[in-house]
């Protein structure tokens, strides 16, 4: 193997995110504690969990960080065959039961796996693949069109897959993400003029017509409606939140993880923080994620290579978006969706996803200023 | 890595792809993407300024409204002891189960105002609940059902679960029941001093003697205690945050000997056997000061089960119809039974009366000693056809005669022989016709009319005890005055009330409420009085190695305004030791069928009771004990993480050893057993059993007592 000449990776990333990671391991076990003793485990059984993943996540983190993420754009059948197996998982998960009403889960030798989050770090390299294939396409007309309606095709049976889950979150997040890089990767303006209020129209449209998530939105309008209904979540969040105040109310002294707050440890963890550790801990944990969001930026401006610029940004804004997208729900300014704080939240393949994500942004770092 | 690495075709050289149009274009719209970013974070970061720092004390007052519930702490009842420290009466703490039947009720809606509409309920659900509770509770499945279905919001299943019963019910975790925490009224001597103990009914009120008329004083203050919870309703009590503090109950010490109590029901029940009266009563006290030593009537109930435990938790509907005519006697017995005959019974005294008849006249100086007066030939007609009788032809009695043989005709002269204003200020000065000062509900004053009223034969039959009525307790208390030195003392039962700390909060004090004769009127009269036993009419009363005064008393009843010859209030009153009366006592038997006479039927067990007595104070030191008497929650094991659950099983004697006194009494009770303290408590917190007897692990026998020697640690 030749020696590596290129940059080191970027440390301040490394550093706000590991910091985001002990966080996480903190509240994990701040929350979950007493989750385990109901449930007749460890207090310490979700930490441990955590952890372990962790473990792996890092190690994957780590290997990714070494590979050459530019060769990926002349050597496209490696995205191929991962697209072709997310898609079998994606399918695969409706042979396994449902939890918590919904087919998210593959459960292998007693470990859960979530398909839906491989398909977040794919996403970011397809589309920025396609847009940088097809760069030439976008200043015309005639052509911008089927090549767009081909990218949307090749997204829409995945993510198809994910919605009939169901998982408006990660849909949305996907979905989201790919229209930046689409915006990003030179599509013409009047596209967004025109696919922006369809999508709009149709995601509004797919709420509305599905009871629970009507109920979700129209409970986050008025969480007071019906306070120990619908509303729950979104009031017991912000009463977390709010009952912080500036310091909190000290580190473990949480009295909403005590089953006020569903899914604390999870989605919810976010208003945990808030409420133990007040306006600092909240501000810190957003400050680091803006850290991150500034560092992405960085990478992504300085990094030569368009394909690697969509990379680098389509994946830092995979973190972020969704870090902002679980806050804004935790402080009731978005519909609940059902989305975990990447880093933070308790869920293995969510936490190495994160890390994978980190992983292949640390290995464009190094490009970054060549 | 080098796989990955081969994945990825690193070995291919590199080269920049896309044009560089593109990648201007890419650089060019990033700002674009960071910016909304930005604005986001922003958003996000004046959202949490206004929750956490505006918005900040609306938060926290509703979070505190929902992590805390005000829990009623029920204080303890206090305890009542006997005078050396026993304990007669104890709480324990308890559980009970009540039920939220609207759980069963699917549709179950709040309407407007008081509207409740219920819907029907989900019977299945309700069964599976009720199958559960009935293997825990005893109470067949049908009874549970009903008050689980029962259309309120709030239902009780059952009270006063013992701490097994609890334990098991909450691991239930079923979300229509709840264990609101209780106190359990027990009565480690059971039946002994029953009516005048009382006991509590299932609210923890007191309903009779004691328990009733210082109900106020023993129930104590409820208190409210701040607690957090979780969200599904578990307590977290971390620290003592009282709301409203609790006070338990005050601790009361009785005047009572268990002891010589136990002697007295013995005797009574004995009097019971022999002569089978419609009841038979006794009442001891310490003459000098008016302490009520014991008292008792026949028949008893067990305090501990107000209703026997066949009948516990059975609607009438479900009994057949033996089982409810039983259950309907048992009622009409235990009415009978709470009927505290020496305060609450007013009867005519007959012959016992002549003493005060005596004494009045020896203090007025109407009469002296070994005077001779004329008794005839046992009838004296004394004008307007009305005669008094005797049983025998007396002919001519000195006065002390007249008393030992127990003469009418003579006590009528005496009577005769005083002014009538004055024989009836001397009468209300013994304290006839007034209440006696008892503070015991149910009390009689008994009957006696102002000379105004008075018709000519009434000087007469006061003399020799009829045509006034009083309780035995007043003549009692009236015949202590003629044996104390002329001294009416006030009875009292309560003698000590402390708080739950043990300190105490009021003595009562002997209270004398009137000098009524002179010392040297009671001295003579307790001379002539030794005659009655001695040479009179009570010789069957002659206690073994102790003098003693008394005088018999066979009365008849009054029955619809008729004198019955054949139905009796049979009595003796005594005092001994004779010189220096340390005990009076007076023994009624009511109705006793054989013999009739107070010297033949009462005399006797005046005797068994004063022997017993006597026994008992030459082999124990008299010191009366103050008891440890500190009550507190903590100090009572609580229910759910009582070792005492697992360790004690019933008809067996738990290891006791070591523990503090109330976890020893407790364990004993538990078990089935009596708990008998020996050894003085020191009166501080470490008061530890030192000894037991029988040996933990044995059988408990038939007497069910459990010795226990505590001391200070």
């Amino acid at each position: 193997m030749t020696p590596d000449v290129r940059r080191p990776i970027d440390r301040q990333m490394l550093f706000f995110s590991f910091l985001l990671m002990a966080v996480g391991m903190v509240w994990i076990y701040s929350s979950s504690a007493m989750k385990g003793n109901y449930g007749h485990e460890a207090a310490t059984a979700f930490f441990v969990r955590q952890f372990i993943a962790g473990v792996i996540g890092v190690s994957l983190m780590l290997a990714l960080s070494q590979v050459e993420l530019g060769t990926i754009r002349d050597n496209p059948r490696v995205l191929q065959v991962l697209y072709v197996l997310t898609v079998i998982l994606l399918m695969g998960v409706f042979f396994f039961p449902k939890v918590n009403n919904a087919h998210r889960w593959i459960r292998l030798f007693g470990q859960s796996v979530q398909p839906s989050e491989f398909f977040k770090p794919l996403s970011v390299l397809i589309v920025s693949w396609w847009m940088v294939r097809y760069a030439d396409a976008w200043d015309e007309r005639q052509n911008s069109i089927p090549k767009l309606l081909i990218l949307f095709g090749i997204l829409l049976l995945p993510l198809g897959l994910v919605l009939r889950e169901p998982d408006f979150g990660t849909t949305f997040l996907i979905l989201f993400v790919s229209m930046v890089l689409i915006f990003l990767g030179g599509a013409p303006r009047w596209i967004f003029a025109v696919v922006g209020p369809v999508l709009i129209a149709v995601g509004a449209a797919f709420v509305w017509f599905e009871p629970y998530r009507r109920a979700r939105v129209l409970s986050f309008l008025n969480p007071e409606a019906d306070p120990l209904g619908k509303g729950h979540q979104a009031l017991q969040s912000l009463i977390a939140v709010g009952n912080g105040g500036l310091f909190g109310v000290g580190v473990g002294a949480s009295m909403q993880k005590l089953h006020y707050l569903p899914e604390a440890h999870t989605d919810f963890i976010y208003a945990v923080i808030g409420e133990e550790t007040g306006l600092i801990g909240t501000v810190l944990v957003l400050a680091l994620f803006v850290g991150i969001l500034f560092r992405g930026y960085r990478v992504a401006r300085m990094v030569r290579d368009s394909y690697l610029k969509l990379c680098a940004m389509g994946l830092t804004l995979l973190l972020v978006v969704q870090a902002l997208m679980n806050m804004s729900v935790v402080l009731s300014i978005a519909p609940n969706k059902g989305i975990p704080l990447p880093f933070i939240s308790y869920g293995g393949t969510s936490l190495i996803i994160s890390l994978i994500c980190l992983g292949l942004l640390l290995s464009i770092s190094k490009e970054a200023g060549a | 890595m080098a796989i990955l690495a081969t994945i990825l075709g690193s070995s291919q050289p590199r080269r920049l792809l896309g044009r560089p149009e593109a990648r201007e274009r890419v650089a060019s719209r990033l700002p674009w993407v960071l910016g909304f970013m930005g604005l986001w974070a922003g958003f996000i970061f004046i959202r949490l300024i206004h929750l956490q720092i505006v918005e900040h004390k609306r938060y926290q007052i509703r979070a505190e409204h929902q992590h805390t519930v005000e829990v009623p702490i029920p204080p303890v009842r206090g305890e009542l002891l006997d005078r050396r420290g026993e304990s007669l009466a104890i709480s324990l703490k308890s559980e009970s189960l009540f039920c939220t039947p609207q759980t069963f009720y699917p549709d179950y809606k709040v309407e407007k105002g008081e509207e409740r509409s219920w819907g029907n309920p989900d019977v299945k659900a309700a069964n599976e609940v009720a199958v559960k509770l009935a293997g825990i509770l005893d109470i067949p499945k049908r009874v549970i059902l009903e008050r689980l279905l029962t259309k309120k919001p709030f239902v009780w299943i059952e009270r006063q679960l013992g701490p097994s019963k609890a334990t098991a019910v909450r691991a239930l975790e079923d979300e229509s029941l709840g264990l609101l925490p209780e106190s359990s009224r027990h009565y480690p001597r059971g039946s002994l001093a029953c009516q005048i103990l009382g006991f509590t009914n299932i609210d923890g009120k007191g309903q009779l003697g004691i328990e009733q008329a210082y109900d106020e004083e023993l129930s104590g203050v409820q208190g409210t205690l701040i607690a957090p919870r979780d969200a599904k309703g578990h307590l977290l009590i971390l620290q003592e945050n009282y709301a409203k503090v609790p006070v338990n109950g005050m601790s009361m010490q009785l005047t009572i000997d268990a002891t010589i109590q136990h002697i007295v029901e013995d005797a009574l029940e004995e009097g019971v056997r022999l002569s089978h009266p419609q009841t038979a009563y006794a009442v001891v006290v310490d003459p000098n000061t008016g302490e009520i030593l014991a008292m008792a009537g026949t028949p008893t109930f067990n305090p501990n089960h107000i209703l026997p435990a066949k009948f516990m938790n059975r609607p009438m509907s479900d009994l057949n119809p033996a089982e409810r005519a039983e259950l309907k006697a048992e009622q009409e017995r235990q009415k009978f039974a709470r009927k505290v005959h020496p305060v609450e019974d007013a009867y005519e005294p007959g012959s016992t009366m002549k003493i005060f008849t005596a004494a009045i006249a020896l203090e007025e100086r109407k009469v002296h000693l070994g005077e001779k007066i004329d008794c005839g030939p046992g009838r004296w007609n004394f004008g307007n056809n009305i005669t008094v009788t005797d049983t025998h032809h007396h002919g001519v009695l000195t006065f002390e005669e007249i008393l030992t043989q127990s003469s009418n005709i003579g006590a009528a002269k005496l009577g005769l022989r005083v002014d009538p204003a004055d024989h009836y200020r001397y009468l209300r000065a013994f304290g006839f016709g007034e209440s006696s000062g008892l503070n015991f509900p149910g009390e009689t004053s008994g009957r006696l009319i102002a000379p105004d009223r008075w018709s000519f034969p009434t000087q007469i039959t006061f003399s020799y005890g009829y045509g006034l009525s009083t309780s035995p307790l007043q003549i009692l208390m009236a015949g202590c005055a003629v044996a104390n030195g002329g001294k009416l003392m006030r009875p009292y039962m309560v003698k000590d009330i402390y708080n739950d700390q043990g300190k105490l909060l009021k003595e009562t004090k002997p209270l004398l409420r009137k000098q009524v004769i002179s010392e040297e009127t009671s001295a003579l009269m307790r001379e002539v009085l030794k005659g009655v036993i001695t040479s009179g009419t009570g010789k069957k009363a002659k206690l073994e190695g102790v003098d003693a005064i008394g005088k018999t008393g066979t009365a008849r009843k009054l029955i619809n305004g008729q004198y019955d010859l054949h139905r009796h209030y049979a009595s003796f009153m005594g005092f001994f030791p004779a010189d220096k009366p340390q005990y009076g006592m007076i023994f009624m038997l009511d109705d006793p069928q054989g013999d009739v006479t107070g010297g033949d039927v009462a005399a006797p067990l005046f005797k068994k009771i004063g022997d017993a007595i006597w026994r008992y104070r030459q082999n124990s030191s008299s010191v009366d004990q103050t008891p440890d008497l500190k009550l507190s929650l903590r100090d009572w094991p609580s229910s759910e993480s009582d070792e005492a659950v697992v360790h004690v099983e019933r008809g067996r004697v738990p290891e006791l050893k070591g523990l503090a006194l109330k976890t020893a009494i407790q364990r004993i009770v538990m078990s089935g057993g009596i708990p008998e303290v020996e050894g003085r408590p020191n009166g501080n917190m470490a008061t530890r059993v030192v000894s037991q007897s029988p040996e933990p692990g044995v059988a408990l026998d038939a007497k069910r007592v459990v010795k226990i020697s505590v001391g200070g640690q």
